[in-house]
């Protein structure tokens, strides 16, 4: 796993490499009627693939783990 | 491993699973590679539980340990295929289960659109319940870099959409033909 730290400038890096220019106008957001639309859908598609079950292949794993750990 | 996890830490894991998941579909865009993901993150998890302090937030160290696992396993990616990036949208059509209506498909292909850091964003702070702070702590960049990445994407998500500033109903009608973002 990556420390913290070494994930931090890595983040640093490729947003500077992305070389999106300084938003002015951008920064500055959209309408809340928008936002607050955005958001609805988003939470939409988020929450349709958290409503589905666990899949068996991770709940099989946890099993695993769990008595991996007993030993 | 070598360590008795206590019930209350194995339950909130399984608790964390299913927004761990839609996170996971939301960066990568693929069920299947989502549950890799998923299944990756568990496991490391697992390994190092004695990094994690029980009382603090399961949660966010849960995403930053699939976030992480995302974007080096895209970087090591990106050095064996030069297209890296077609293959999150040609995986999109390939999912029946993800009908919903129009507005919905057209909702996710524009999403699917975003740079992954913006989409990132916008799904820990506007779906998955973090705050900007913690999205932050999460990415490992500054608070306001994510405040930027999540202004950006609703605007892009906005232009992508063609909605209308003038209000929430004209917002509901799109500009363009519904389904004409769907990616074939």
């Amino acid at each position: 796993m990556q420390g913290a730290g070494k994930k931090m400038s890595q983040a640093t890096g490729a947003t500077m490499r992305s070389g999106v220019s300084p938003a002015t106008a951008v920064e500055e957001g959209l309408s809340p009627n928008l936002q607050a639309h955005i958001g609805r859908h988003l939470r939409a598609a988020f929450d349709e693939i958290a409503r589905e079950p666990v899949p068996e292949r991770l709940l099989q794993l946890l099993k695993e783990l769990e008595r991996s750990g007993d030993k | 491993m070598r360590r008795k996890v206590s019930a209350s830490l194995r339950e909130s894991l399984v608790g964390e699973m299913t927004s761990l998941r839609a996170f996971a579909v939301s960066l990568c865009g693929d069920r299947e590679r989502a549950d890799d993901l998923v299944q990756e993150t568990l496991f490391k998890a697992w390994n190092h539980l004695d990094s994690f302090r029980e009382g603090t937030n399961l949660k966010a160290w849960l995403f930053t340990i699939l976030r992480n696992t995302y974007f080096s396993d895209r970087r090591k990616r990106r050095r064996e295929v030069e297209d890296a990036d077609g293959s999150y949208a040609a995986t999109l059509s390939t999912h029946p289960e993800q009908h919903g209506h129009m507005e919905m498909q057209d909702f996710r292909a524009a999403l699917s659109c975003l740079p992954d850091d913006q989409r990132e964003a916008l799904v820990l702070v506007g779906a998955a319940g973090f705050s900007y702070e913690e999205a932050a702590e999460i990415s490992g960049c500054a608070v306001g870099t994510i405040k930027s990445r999540v202004n950006r994407a609703r605007n892009r998500l906005s232009d992508l959409l063609g909605l209308d500033e003038s209000s929430e109903d004209a917002a509901r009608i799109p500009k363009r033909a519904p389904g004409s973002l769907t990616v074939s």
